[in-house]
């Protein structure tokens, strides 16, 4: 702990404006309380403020525990599922496939190649809109309205697309153990890439207008790092962990679900303007994922071989055998996993979800320190964390 | 000198970034808009939607499969009689707490209750939203010989 | 009387007043003559500024980001201003047990007055202008400085800590943002050798080369930065994106006015479009000509000198263009923060402002 003219700064604290003591002023504890327009979802924030520069900020979570996983205990494999598509109602896919691939892994249930392929391509669909929604909301809250409906307009499509094929736009019950529900039409796989091609070409109306507009630069560029290690030590995941100069996928590095047959790059940061883990490299990192995503989309539906989308095995009453396993995936907001333990009842013994977005609302408090409230807003919406996986 | 050649950069930075900034935003203007006219224009509604429950009464046989099975406890039957022979006195869904997982069309022997397109219910009480599925005046109930008006998707069967 | 020479039309009614009762028209009538022109002006003004300022605004915003606007309350949405005003007028009016009440309620108003008493120096058309002060310009000015008053009252007596914040980047914003405006407009005024709004005008009267943005070409080198800079600091004194941290929608909800409800609401938001308005206008009299036609047809000796319709349509245009050009700025740039907002001001709009202005003087010199 330090004193410089009578102030005191805690260890690791940006030196903000110092004053002489006799000018010396109260700090403010503001409330960002659970309804707040840049908050996304029920958070709620204590900051502790000196004027602008925020000296503690304290992320109060729990506003959307619906007890998921007590539930997960009480009902039976199959009426389970949807419960798990509205832990990350943005990301759904991507966290039914936490749960489905523990579970496949504990009772070695084979899933069918096409099942696994379509998996894949749903899941990446599914990454897309979110990363668009994510990067979209980003610059709403650096108070850029219209990239937010410019990338939503894509987003419509890519729901449209999921619509079809399993039947909602935001919570999908598509993923089931041992596959998927439905199979899917030449139609819609023409339409699938026909949508990729459109996200593709406007990509570059929305880095021209958000991510290298000379305000926005001027905001998120050098803005709340999360650096390497800090990132690591939080256990923080995802587009988080990639753009702090991390190149960790789950994707490449414990492949499951027949991504190893797909080449795609993983984007790591630091991207061509700003340093390592600031925002900027955040929301950059999202968009280079979208672009990553489009290419893996069409080379599953090239490649998309033929055969069932569904184990026969698995019917109804389905109950997993007595074992453990725990398996990990990559959500949009980092990494999504299951520990899964059975004891061959009809209900899980014990299903714990780790949602990506607990561990990364994590680096709010220490991440915050120093920094002005514009840039507290730039931190929160970079960091990109759904309340929904956060509480469960 | 660098300063002042960094400051200079910075002004023209801001200026040639808004101007491609308003490059792209002031054709929208000009163009169609990508909204729908709802209510009176509808979007396309895929047969697989998971809307609001479509209800074939006699072919139901009270097996109570879908009632079972839900994981919310929604749906209330209250029938006399089993098998073929079941009347059907109300066939509750309570859309406050309906998932729309359409769990309950995959066990369903017979078939007869899907989930159809209609997406938007309202109400101004919770009791509005209950709907009775046994009242054949329900719209979305279908008596014997009626042929469902829209297309709906079969359920993969498990 | 100061007040019956500045303003024919006062003038006038002040005598026809006087006429009607038989008695000679003295200090008294002017005044009420002066308030009566004033007050029709208002009414005139904050009708089309309330209702298209609004209307425009969702519409251009709903045009850019690709979807409507509104379009169900009238034909094309055109009574969506009248709906968003019952309904402002409907809502339950909220006083906070903790506000500081009579605080609390004057704000809004004093951020009206000052937003709208900017009207009446407004050269509309040759002759139609309620007070031709002869330092109108200056008279403006200085009304952006009162309400900030207003603003710091709202912010402070809201018992808000996130409306304190807003107020206090606001008092921030716009009184910085007065010295860079304060330069800029005095390039023009250093041109014309005058304060008057009426006198700068007239300075332009003939075709677009007397225009001062472009007069006679070399002037443009110290009138193309002043009017951007007067354009730029004229955002900030409106408080529109980019600079519109006072009220950041998404980080104090809605800064200063977020404790406001219903009218009271309503009086913080069309000084708003008041402000913008106003701005366009003193804008487009000191550099683009005011209600002078590109083609020269008002100046003296033209075909159509005098005729107030021709110069109020050229005024309109002008007024209108840099009106939809606030709007379309707005919904194209993100926010700028307010350590940013300063930096611009004191370090680059300064100095640019002192450098047009040292440019005027020598350009006006030199002949």
């Amino acid at each position: 702990m330090t004193t410089i003219q009578g102030v005191r700064l805690d260890e690791g604290e940006r030196a903000a404006p110092t004053l002489p003591r006799d000018i010396l002023t109260e700090e403010l504890v503001f409330n960002m309380g659970p309804q707040h327009p840049s908050t996304h979802g029920v958070l709620r924030v204590v900051l502790r403020t000196d004027g602008e520069v925020v000296r503690e900020a304290q992320p109060l979570i729990g506003n959307l525990h619906r007890c998921c996983e007590k539930i997960l205990e009480s009902l039976t494999y199959v009426q389970g599922l949807p419960y798990v598509d509205r832990m990350d109602y943005l990301g759904a896919l991507n966290m039914e496939m936490g749960l489905v691939l523990s579970v496949e892994k504990a009772a070695a249930v084979e899933v069918p190649k096409r099942a696994q392929y379509l998996r894949v391509i749903l899941c990446e669909i599914n990454r897309v809109i979110s990363h668009l929604f994510a990067a979209g909301q980003f610059g709403l809250d650096m108070g850029a309205f219209t990239p937010f409906l410019y990338m939503f307009r894509e987003r419509e499509e890519g729901l449209t697309l999921l619509n079809e094929v399993t039947g909602g736009r935001l919570l999908y019950h598509y993923i089931r153990y041992g596959g998927v529900t439905r199979d899917v039409s030449d139609d819609w796989k023409r339409k699938c890439i026909a949508w990729c091609d459109q996200v593709a070409a406007h990509m570059d109306e929305y880095n021209n207008l958000l991510t290298y507009n000379h305000i926005f630069l001027n905001r998120t560029v050098g803005v709340a790092i999360i650096d390497r290690e800090t990132a690591l030590r939080y256990g923080a995941t995802g587009p988080i962990l990639r753009a702090a100069g991390v190149p960790r996928d789950l994707r490449k590095d414990m492949p499951y679900s027949c991504y190893e047959d797909f080449d795609f790059k993983v984007p790591v940061g630091p991207h061509d303007k700003g340093v390592v883990g600031d925002s900027w490299n955040r929301h950059r990192q999202r968009l280079l994922e979208i672009e990553e995503s489009l290419k893996i989309i069409r080379q599953a539906i090239t490649k998309l071989p033929a055969g069932d989308v569904s184990n026969p095995k698995v019917t109804r009453g389905w109950k997993a055998p007595e074992g453990e396993a725990y398996v990990a995936s990559e959500a949009p907001r980092g990494e999504i996993s299951c520990y899964f333990v059975s004891d061959g009842g009809k209900a899980p013994y014990r299903a714990r979800m780790r949602g990506p977005s607990f561990y990364n609302i994590s680096l709010l408090s220490e991440t915050s320190r120093g920094l002005l409230i514009g840039d507290l807003i730039a931190l929160m919406g970079s960091i990109d964390i759904t309340l929904g996986e956060c509480d469960r | 000198m660098k300063a002042l050649a960094l400051w200079v950069n910075r002004v023209w930075m801001g200026l040639k970034t808004t101007w491609i900034g308003l490059t792209i935003t002031v054709p929208y203007i000009f163009r169609r808009p990508y909204t729908l006219q709802y209510p009176e224009e509808v979007p396309e509604i895929p047969p697989t939607e998971r809307g609001l429950h479509v209800f074939e009464i006699d072919k139901c046989i009270a097996c109570d499969q879908c009632a079972k099975i839900c994981p919310v406890d929604c749906i209330t039957i209250e029938a006399e009689g089993k098998g073929k022979t079941a009347r059907i006195r109300t066939f509750e869904i309570d859309y406050s707490k309906c998932l729309f997982c359409a769990l309950c069309c995959e066990p369903c022997p017979t078939e007869c209750i899907h989930m159809g397109p209609q997406f938007d219910l309202v109400g101004y009480t919770r009791d509005e939203v209950i709907i009775d599925y046994a009242d054949r005046e329900n719209p979305r109930c279908f008596s014997e010989g009626e042929k469902i008006p829209y297309e709906i998707a079969p359920f993969a069967r498990k | 009387m100061i007040l019956a020479e500045a303003t024919p039309l006062s003038h006038h009614l002040a005598t026809w007043l006087a006429g009607l009762l038989g008695m000679q028209p003295n200090w008294l009538f002017s005044a009420v003559g002066a308030l009566l022109v004033a007050t029709v002006i208002l009414l005139i003004v904050v009708t089309p500024v309330g209702l298209g300022g609004v209307y425009l605004e969702r519409k251009l915003a709903g045009r850019m980001q690709n979807r409507r606007g509104p379009n169900r309350v009238g034909p094309y949405g055109l009574l969506q201003a009248v709906a968003d005003g019952v309904k402002l007028l409907a809502k339950e009016d909220i006083l906070q047990r903790g506000a500081d009440s009579p605080l609390f309620r004057f704000a809004p108003y004093l951020v009206f007055l000052a937003a709208f008493a900017g009207f009446v120096v407004l050269p509309f058309a040759p002759g139609v202008i309620a007070a031709d002060l002869d330092v109108g310009l200056f008279y403006f000015l200085a009304l952006i400085a009162l309400e900030t008053v207003g603003i710091v009252m709202a912010g402070w007596s809201s018992n808000n800590k996130w409306s304190l914040l807003g107020a206090m980047r606001e008092v921030a914003q716009v009184v910085s943002y007065e010295l860079p405006l304060g330069l800029a407009a005095m390039c023009p005024a250093l041109a014309a050798g005058s304060l008057s709004l009426v006198a700068i005008t007239d300075y332009q009267a003939g075709p677009i080369w007397n225009w001062l943005l472009i007069r006679h070409g070399y002037w443009a080198i110290a009138m193309v930065p002043a009017f951007l800079l007067f354009y730029t600091a004229g955002l900030a004194a409106a408080k529109r994106a980019p600079f519109d941290l006072p009220e950041a929608e998404s980080e104090l909800t809605a800064g200063f006015h977020t404790e406001y409800s219903g009218m009271r609401f309503g009086m913080f938001f069309l000084p708003e479009y008041a402000m913008m308005l106003s701005l366009s206008a003193v804008a487009s009299a000191l550099f683009l000509g005011g209600y002078h036609d590109p083609l020269g047809l008002s100046a003296p000796g033209g075909a159509f000198e005098g005729a107030w319709w021709w110069g109020f349509l050229w005024f309109f245009l002008k007024t209108t263009f840099l009106f939809l050009s606030q709007i379309v700025l707005r919904w194209t740039l993100p926010r700028i923060r307010i350590d940013q907002v300063m930096y611009l001001c004191y370090k680059v709009l300064l100095p640019i402002g002192m450098g047009c202005l040292v440019l005027s003087a020598a350009l006006r010199l030199l002949g």
